[in-house]
């Protein structure tokens, strides 16, 4: 008896099929609602994080059910159905934690960023991380020509700069962008990226209900403004790295 | 190939001006070229970056990281200088019409030559 079958089996039973279909609404509601802008970054996560684990127990009980069927000889596929719904939920999680903690750490070995040697840009995000009660990210350079940033929250926060940047942004603008970073860490917006994305990779429902993340861009843009004073840094640093881009392609 | 011409079988124009502004001075920051070539043509800084990222990426310049005061930036320097740049992009046209003629090519280039002398 192949997976199918077992399949086929299980969703022919009203109460299981009613148990699956109920579990992806409400998987899907959840996704929906965690992509409300106006709920805090921990709320958002946790309804991500929701939503994963509730397309996890039809996913069991599909097992459990499936494994009962199974002849008490085929010890292996008994057990590896029983482990299933523990295996995923512990590769989420796992992935999870692990992305917390080590993400930065596995940015910079995969792009092989250095430290960023520029006190001045360091002092400048190291008072306007504590002047918003933040955690003072470390800063880190990119070797590539390409004009990109970003920043991730991690319990060692970091913001990741190209070289590319320096080339072609003023001083003004260079400093908008990191500012730009820091809006994102101040809203802990890598992080409701990060989960989304783990999300996207395990859950059927999450690759089809969409959720945009124009509203973190609206709100970094917004921070970096709001203590630069004006948005001329930040409209021309956008302007040029989107011209780098266009005249790329 | 006359002097001051264009590489344009090879190169863009732009890719052709950066690089007649790189050769005589060797090495440059991409705002110190986009300065330059500003003033010979409509261009932007951006535009320049990515040829210079484009000629770094097919080898024909070599770049390296200079620290100062007003931060990072990358310095660009010609691989070769106009005449061995000139010089290797003869020879791979040539390389390229024996491969694909064989005899025939060399024989050509042999009359044709041969003649001159």
């Amino acid at each position: 008896m192949n997976l199918l079958e077992l399949l086929l089996i299980y969703l022919k039973q009203p109460a299981y099929l009613s148990l699956t279909i109920g579990s992806l609404l409400v998987a899907a509601l959840l996704w929906y609602a965690s992509r409300n802008q106006k709920l805090s970054v921990g709320t958002r996560v946790f309804l991500i994080y929701a939503h994963i684990a509730v397309l996890l127990v039809p996913l069991a009980f599909f097992a459990y059910s499936s494994g009962c069927m199974l002849p008490v000889y085929d010890c292996n596929a008994k057990t590896l159905l029983y482990a299933l719904p523990f295996i995923l939920g512990g590769v989420v999680a796992l992935a999870g934690v692990v992305g917390y903690f080590m993400l930065p750490a596995l940015y910079r070995r995969r792009l092989g960023a250095q430290r960023l040697q520029d006190k001045q840009l360091a002092r400048l995000v190291a008072r306007m991380a504590r002047k918003h009660g933040g955690q003072v990210p470390s800063l880190w350079l990119l070797d590539t020509a390409s004009p990109m940033a970003f920043s991730v929250s991690s319990h060692h926060p970091a913001i990741f700069v190209s070289l590319g940047l320096f080339d072609i942004l003023s001083r003004k603008e260079l400093e908008a962008v990191v500012l730009h970073e820091l809006g994102h860490l101040q809203h802990r917006s890598p992080l409701v990226k990060f989960s989304t994305q783990l999300a996207r990779a395990v859950s059927p429902v999450a690759l089809f209900v969409p959720g945009k993340l124009n509203h973190e861009e609206q709100c970094a843009d917004t921070f970096a403004i709001a203590e630069q004073g004006t948005p001329i840094h930040v409209t021309s640093a956008r302007g040029k790295i989107e011209s780098f881009f266009a005249f790329q392609e | 190939m006359k002097e001051g011409g264009r590489f344009d079988e090879l190169l863009s124009p732009l890719e052709s001006d950066v690089l007649r502004v790189l050769w005589p001075d060797r090495a440059m920051k991409v705002r110190q070229i986009y300065d330059v070539l500003k003033h010979k043509r409509k261009v932007a800084l951006s535009s320049v970056a990515v040829i210079l990222d484009r000629l770094h990426a097919r080898g024909v310049v070599e770049r390296s990281v200079e620290t100062a005061r007003g931060g990072m930036r990358y310095i660009y320097h010609p691989k070769k200088d106009r005449k061995e740049f000139e010089e290797s992009v003869v020879e791979t046209a040539v390389n390229k019409l024996i491969d694909a003629f064989g005899p025939t090519a060399v024989s050509y280039f042999h009359e044709r030559f041969g003649k001159k002398k």
